[in-house]
């Protein structure tokens, strides 16, 4: 609507509305300069893609080989596996990290104790501050087939299961194990979005007879939609990542077939010799596909939901 | 093995020799270090009278310090060093303050980073158009660096400033190394060659375990797989009824420590090795002796002799069950007894490891052998400074000289080559390997260990390993560090493991040679992964029964589709130009 | 109210909950047990979530690595200087950005302008060398700067900011302030929660970072904590297998250091898992908005 306001008026009218909005613009101004100082000026580096780059010829002395990095990615072996899998493991990964966090806020919120629901936020935190390379040793030793979780299966006379070498469990592991660790992050998000929430709209639906789940999904649940959708919508950008660290500290030739990425793949063939411009291909394909993906939910989030991520 | 004893009679020829050529050649060679010249003329009147070495005026040439001072930019990868004084850096390196005490360098560390992480570091550092100095280049760089014109020619200071020692140590090898360094006749690298036919791999086991079992000593390969099942089998008896690996491996199949490149080897089959079949070169784990080998996995695999879960190890995991007793045989180098096995050691003194020699094993195996290769190359860069090519020679010469394997003398550096007082070689921007003569040092170390007196032994690390030697045998798995001394005695003095079994390989000759250990060839820097990663996979699948003796030819078929036929290709082409250059 | 529902949730609820805790504290507990165990029993696997063998050893280390005091201190004037740059350019962005279209015309083009980066990057390369040519290789900027404006935290405090009525801002310009006021007068006070969230998170972020102490720095005595914790557990990881110098080989034997790391790793966490409880008691009170719908 107000688009049309705009294009109608004539440019006097313009340049009010632009005087009208100039501090907006100025307190832009410290933002766009970090932005384009270390983000838009080093993407000089794209180019990286479409050459044979050697570090000691640098950008300007690289040869230029046109599409030939993205042609030897098209015909490596296991690329469409790995594609397969990094899609599978992340679209799972980013659905619970968002549905698991929010169930854990919205239990967590319903807590009276306020002792219990301290200890239970913090804690939920932990993981969290933990790197992978301490959390893949303890996966491991969890996991490994006269792991933890092997010795207890056995008590109740179950066969041992080989969870870090199966096509079946490896996935899984990965996925819940990368939810469980990062869900504080999330989870401290929907909190303070709950906290947003007006008591008062609260308060008068249970004087109209409203039960606590009817508050939730009547209230809490729309008030903080925004904010679910927004992380949706940002997570897309992170679809073609499916969280290299994690699996280069747990996986092994057993589980290629279901838990090889794009990644790991990519730094198995970097190994001995760093390939740079394949990985910058890569890289770049990554890219704008998720651009892709990112710019058609934001659409689909402003006609159908009303709402503009950012 | 060379000897490389330096009686007071070799010095002083060295000395006559080096400072008479470097007094008329002084005139001469454009690029000698005016600096430094003026010095060896000096030098050389005096060197002619005296003999001995021993006065501070007669230094040999490399010692001698420039008269002005050489500033080089240098930057280095090194990690830590628990075995030198506390604290040490690169840039607290006493040997830093040698060179510029002795020599007049200044080495200035643009940048330190731990070494995995070197490479990348210096890839942006190149990117942006900064060249170091003196720096090490792997072959890769090295051969980049050359056609692009970025290397200054070494030749005229290598004969001038180059101590006997590393001219010795390079030439020690044959001519190859210095071809490989060379473009039309002048020497653009100084390699670093890396001798490593003391660390052929062996087969360690539980000889307390096979005691126990009252097994023979298997003679063959299939006495080998025999026994790792039994192993396997007995193995829960004897620890707790933990599970228990016959054979013990990391996911990293083609490896030779704690995997199985040793196993395929067994059967005449040589992972990552070029072997010499029909006047070709062809890359080991392509021969029909492969699919022996895999068969052999398999059938230790689905009895139990290899463990259900290898393919899931780490080496944290590897090192984890060796020390808590559920690990019974494992293929490794010398050195693995002094790590990670001596851990096993420490948590179970009762335990007991023993070698199998792979050389006398009977059928169609050999060794593997590689005998020498280039690590890097130490090289100088178009824009360093004058005399760098001088102050490279000096600081290569020095690197060596002050290693402890040396027996240099080492009063010239006021003590300071200590590790106590925070030298180290390696946290130096170049480095040469020291070829060090084991059988003579594990000889006088023997030699003083009967006569109870380590008076004679002149390096550090002969009477490092006399002390661990004499603790152990003395009072054995009572003694005081019991872990660290039985490794080193095992690993480097005993006669029946470590070093000892790779000294009588090599002296056998029954090895297959490494042939090849040249640059790496345009479409191996390419595709070696790749193609590494397609054998690991082959492997672990056809080990679980995913892949049978018919995908084999396949297998072996995309190899070579995916680069491996170029890669043979340009490899015997490299190979054919050193053997007969035109 | 039924009281007697409530409850069954409630135990439910709590039971839920006091099993997540047990699962979440797990690794915690055991990187302590390590730190207190002794070297041998925690290299060969004996070690759970009690200490075998107790002992201080591996502290006393830690205390007397200079280093790893000298690394905290980098950390902190990291974090010092790193959270509020941070925080400044988030606010400062998403205040704007936060505005109807109608209010600020131009916000969609800055929105995509700055979303853009999250999706695209040129690389570590070039980004090495537009810092180095800014002259801040081995500066504390180095670590700061290139990060600073993050995106991801400007949409989220972006978001908050919309949950503000733009009556509340409207009253107060009628009142004669100025957009800069009103962000820090009006909206800031009213974001607590948010801005609390933004804090931890970017203070979390700052003191877990590692890969650029390597990138930037060029001596170890600059290295952040993170960065030289990096550098231990590296050092035992490295691929033991394929080492093949007898000199790599021989110092291995003296660097597996399992429970010494589990040390450091607990004594560089300690610090940062105080800064939640003392960020928590925004999200327990939390603010009330008003009245007025959003």
């Amino acid at each position: 609507m107000h688009k049309s306001v705009g294009k109608a008026a004539g440019s006097p009218r313009r340049l009010t509305i632009f005087k009208r909005e100039l501090p907006l613009y100025i307190m832009l101004i410290p933002g766009v300069v970090f932005a384009l100082v270390f983000n838009y000026l080093p993407m000089f580096g794209l180019v990286m893609a479409f050459q044979d780059f050697s570090p000691l010829r640098s950008f300007t002395g690289s040869e230029w080989v046109g599409i030939r990095n993205f042609q030897d990615m098209l015909a490596l072996p296991t690329f469409w596996t790995v594609v397969r899998n990094t899609l599978f493991i992340s679209v799972i990964k980013i659905i619970l990290r968002l549905l698991v966090p929010l169930i854990l806020a919205l239990l967590l919120n319903e807590v009276l104790n306020n002792a219990f629901k301290r200890t239970a936020q913090t804690v939920f935190f932990l993981p969290y501050f933990l790197s992978w390379a301490v959390m893949g040793g303890v996966l491991r030793e969890l996991f490994e087939y006269d792991g933890t979780v092997n010795a207890f299966l056995q008590s109740f006379g179950v066969d041992p299961v080989m969870f870090l070498g199966s096509n079946t469990w490896f996935p899984i592991i990965i996925i819940v194990s990368d939810v469980w660790k990062d869900m504080g992050y999330n989870m401290i998000i929907f909190l303070a979005a709950i906290t947003n929430v007006d008591p008062a709209l609260n308060e008068s639906a249970a004087l109209d007879g409203a039960s606590r789940w009817q508050q939730i999904w009547h209230i809490t649940l729309p008030t903080i939609r925004p904010i679910v959708v927004m992380l949706l919508v940002l997570s897309l950008g992170s679809v073609l990542s499916a969280g290299q660290e994690q699996i280069m500290l747990l996986y092994n030739p057993m589980v290629y077939e279901s838990s090889d990425i794009i990644d790991t793949l990519v730094y198995r063939l970097g190994l001995v010799n760093h390939q740079w411009s394949l990985s910058a291909a890569v890289g770049m394909m990554k890219s704008v596909i998720s651009f892709l993906l990112v710019v058609v939910s934001y659409r689909i989030a402003t006609k159908y939901f009303d709402y503009q991520v950012f | 093995m060379k000897k490389y004893r330096w009686g007071a009679a070799l010095l002083a020829a060295a000395l006559l020799v080096t400072t008479a050529f470097s007094g008329c050649s002084g005139d001469t060679t454009a690029s000698s270090g005016g600096g430094a010249s003026s010095q060896a003329d000096a030098a050389s009147t005096g060197g002619t009278e005296s003999t001995g070495g021993d006065s501070g005026s007669d230094l040999p040439v490399w010692q001698q310090p420039f008269e002005e001072t050489v500033k080089l930019d240098v930057v280095i990868g090194w990690d830590s060093d628990p075995s030198i004084k506390e604290g040490t850096t690169p840039e607290t390196n006493a040997l830093r303050t040698v060179a510029k005490d002795l020599f007049n360098i200044e080495l200035n560390f643009l940048w330190m980073v731990p070494n995995d992480q070197y490479s990348d570091k210096l890839a942006m550092q190149l990117s942006s158009g900064e060249i170091p100095d003196i720096l090490m280049l792997d072959s890769a760089y090295f051969y980049e660096f050359l056609d692009s014109g970025y290397l200054r020619d070494l030749t005229s200071a290598y004969d001038e400033y180059a101590s006997d020692q590393l001219k010795s140590t390079i030439d020690y090898f044959g001519d190859a190394p210095k071809t490989y360094s060379s473009r039309d006749g002048k020497l653009y690298g100084v390699p670093a060659l890396l001798d490593t036919s003391e660390s052929v791999a062996g087969l360690y086991y539980r000889s307390d375990w096979l005691e126990a079992l009252d097994m023979e000593v298997p003679t063959d390969i299939d006495g080998v797989n025999d026994m790792l099942i039994a192993l396997a089998k007995y193995g829960p008896t004897v620890n707790g009824g933990q599970s228990t690996a016959g054979l013990g491996s990391t996911s990293t199949v083609l490896n030779t420590n704690f995997a199985l490149a040793a196993y395929f080897q067994c059967y005449g089959s040589y992972p990552n090795k070029w072997v010499m079949r029909d006047g070709q070169l062809v890359n080991g784990f392509m021969l029909d002796e492969t699919l022996d080998a895999l068969k052999g996995l398999k059938y230790l695999y689905d009895n139990g002799g290899l463990a259900p879960d290898f393919a899931t190890w780490n080496s944290d995991q590897f090192e984890q069950r060796v020390t808590s007793d559920q690990v019974a045989a494992t293929f490794g180098t010398y050195y693995i007894a002094a790590y990670p096995l001596n851990l096993n050691k420490d948590a179970n003194h009762e335990a007991e490891w023993a070698e199998i020699d792979l050389a006398t094993l009977g059928g169609s195996s050999k060794a593997a052998m590689n005998q020498v290769s280039i690590n890097h190359f130490n090289v100088v860069t178009k824009d360093a400074p004058e005399y760098a090519e001088a102050a490279l020679m000096k600081l290569l010469s020095l690197s060596l000289s002050a290693n402890s394997n040396s027996t240099d003398d080492k009063t010239i550096y006021n003590g300071l080559d200590l590790p106590e007082n925070g030298a180290s070689i390696f946290f130096l921007p170049v480095y040469m390997y020291f070829p060090t003569p084991w059988e003579q040092y594990r000889e006088n170390i023997w030699a003083a260990y009967e006569a109870q007196d380590p008076s004679g032994l002149q390096t550090a690390v002969e009477q490092e390993w006399y002390g661990y030697m004499n603790d152990y045998l003395t009072d054995g798995n009572d003694c005081e560090n019991l872990g660290t001394a039985w490794g080193m005695y095992k690993s480097r003095l005993s006669e029946d493991m470590g070093i000892a079994i790779g000294l009588s390989t090599k002296n056998s000759g029954n090895y297959e040679p490494a042939y090849y250990y040249g640059p790496a060839t345009t479409t191996e820097q390419r595709v070696s992964s790749t193609l590494n990663d397609l054998a690991v996979s082959f492997i672990v699948e056809y080990i679980m029964g995913q892949k049978t003796d018919a995908d084999w030819e396949s297998f072996r078929q995309s190899w070579y589709d995916l680069g491996g036929t170029d890669w043979t290709n340009e490899v015997n082409e490299q190979y054919n130009s050193i053997v007969n250059p035109q | 109210m039924t009281h007697r529902k409530f409850s069954a949730f409630h135990f439910v609820n709590y039971f839920l909950l006091t099993l997540l805790i047990v699962i979440c504290i797990i690794p915690i507990l055991h990187v302590i047990a390590l730190s207190f165990s002794q070297k041998i029993e925690a290299v060969a696997g004996h070690v759970g979530l009690i200490p075998v063998g107790f002992n201080l050893e591996a502290y006393r280390y830690v205390m007397e690595d200079s280093q790893f005091w000298t690394s905290l201190g980098v950390t902190l004037l990291r974090v010092v200087i790193g959270v509020p740059v941070n925080i400044f350019l988030c606010v400062m962005t998403a205040y704007p950005l936060s505005k109807s279209n109608s209010r600020f015309h131009a916000r969609t083009v800055f929105s995509w302008f700055f979303v853009f980066t999250m999706l695209f990057n040129g690389g570590q390369i070039p980004l090495y060398m537009v810092i180095s040519k800014l002259g801040m290789i081995n500066t504390i900027w180095a670590l700061t700067l290139p990060g600073a404006m993050n995106v991801s935290y400007m949409i989220l405090m972006l978001n908050f900011f919309r949950g503000i009525p733009t009556e509340v801002e409207d009253a107060a310009i009628i009142d004669g302030a100025s957009q800069i006021k009103v962000l820090f007068r009006v909206f800031l006070p009213m974001s607590l929660p948010s801005l609390a969230t933004i804090i931890l998170f970017a203070t979390v972020a700052n003191w877990n970072v590692w890969m650029d102490g390597y990138i930037y720095m060029n001596t170890p005595d600059k290295y952040p904590l993170q960065t030289y914790l990096a550098t231990k557990l590296m050092e035992s990881k490295n691929n033991v297998e394929t080492l093949m110098t007898p000199e790599q080989l021989a110092r291995m034997e003296l660097v597996s250091e399992k429970t010494i790391e589990a040390a450091q790793i607990f004594l560089a966490a300690l610090p940062i898992m105080c800064v939640y409880p003392f960020l928590q008691k925004y999200y327990i009170k939390g603010i009330v908005v008003g009245s007025v719908k959003g």
